[in-house]
């Protein structure tokens, strides 16, 4: 395979699993932090969602890293089809350069939330 | 039986003669059991001899007769002239093609594409016929069945939007037919097939809209294949990053 199909191949492959983590995790999410917590249905006495995921365990945040990384890094290539379907050949490089960057910048905020409220992860459990 | 009148604009265009395509209108007399291809040939048998248009079986075998009848890509032989009652039946040449003359397009793209991807089994050596028949179970014919379905009749190309914008696309119908053969359990061709297939005009270039699965007259699902085609073009480039010596083929 040329090498830039085999990069192409690579990145196909993570935004694939990142609509497969959309699929699955998001409505999780979803469902715990917008209508489990607020309509009193959380089964955790102490605390909001985000708090208690990320208490409860390193998977938490794991978790809440892998779906947010997953579901951005999935956004971003479906936008790329997007800009193909439009046929916006001309801007397309420079939208895309622009949703990378809002991509990256989302999912090193995301990492460095998580790890400031996790300094541990990565230390040995 | 009865005869109702039915009203068609056909797209006329002589390359030579027109600056651009112009629509004329026939009205048809038809009975129930008409489709639009006999309304063509009713057209060109008695009202206009000039019209132009490619047709052989008249069964939906063949592939000769799409046309984009109503805005939709569609067999003529299998689209009946009574679902249309009432409205005018717009019948004009596949999008994304070069029109040679009214309703005939130039299908030399698509020719090229489908031998590129070498829709024949390879083999790493032939046995003699003497050695018998490359067997196979009803299992693994399941697996590529319905890709070798296809009547080549590029509907599948005229509703994909992502050849309309780019012809270097490889496509529906070569990928479903290159993902026939890959499939195969008899065929050895992967490493022959798969750079074609996985180059960045290949399969990357498809964005999932699935009209092509839609229009397909023969119940192919090409979307299927491409999705499939990239799954093993990603699972390779995973294997050769991981085992760079000779992980990913």
């Amino acid at each position: 395979m040329p090498k830039v199909a085999r990069l192409h191949a690579i990145l196909w492959g993570v935004f694939s699993m990142g609509g497969f983590i959309a699929a699955f995790l998001l409505p999780v999410l979803i469902y715990l932090v917008g209508i489990a917590y607020p309509l009193g249905l959380w089964p955790v006495s102490n605390g909001d969602p985000t708090s208690a995921i990320l208490n409860h365990h390193h998977i938490g945040t794991l978790f809440l890293f892998v779906t947010v990384a997953g579901s951005l890094y999935h956004g971003i290539f479906r936008f790329q089809s997007t800009l193909t379907e439009l046929g916006l050949a001309r801007a397309k490089r420079a939208l895309e350069a622009i949703g990378y960057l809002i991509i990256i910048l989302g999912i090193l905020a995301t990492a460095i939330y998580l790890l400031q409220y996790n300094p541990s992860f990565f230390s040995l459990p | 039986m009865s005869q109702d009148i039915a009203t068609i604009r056909v797209t006329r265009y002589r390359p030579e003669k027109d600056g651009k395509p112009f629509f004329q209108e026939y009205k048809v007399p038809y009975r129930k059991d008409m489709v639009v291809l006999d309304a063509l040939n009713y057209i060109k048998a008695n009202l206009d001899g000039t019209l132009t248009y490619r047709w052989s079986c008249r069964m939906g075998v063949c592939g000769s007769c799409g046309a984009n009848v109503d805005g939709v890509p569609k067999l003529t032989c299998a689209s009946f002239l009574h679902e249309f009652k009432g409205r005018t039946i717009k019948v004009e040449p596949l999008p994304h093609f070069p029109v040679i003359k009214d309703l005939v397009i130039n299908m030399d793209d698509f020719m090229h594409k489908l031998v590129e991807i070498k829709p024949w089994i390879i083999r790493d050596k032939e046995s003699p016929p003497e050695d018998g028949e490359y067997r196979q179970s009803a299992e693994e014919l399941e697996r590529y069945g319905q890709f070798s379905s296809c009547i080549n009749c590029m509907l599948c190309y005229s509703a994909c939007p992502v050849y309309g914008l780019n012809e270097k696309f490889l496509g529906p119908a070569a990928t479903a037919l290159a993902y026939r053969y890959i499939e195969d359990s008899r065929d050895q061709g992967k490493a022959v097939r798969f750079p074609i297939v996985h180059e960045i005009e290949g399969v990357w270039e498809c964005t999932l809209v699935g009209e092509c699965s839609v229009v397909c007259p023969k119940g192919v699902d090409p979307m299927l294949a491409i999705q499939k085609t990239k799954i093993l073009g990603a699972t390779n480039a995973l294997k050769s990053l991981v085992m760079p010596r000779g992980g990913g083929k």
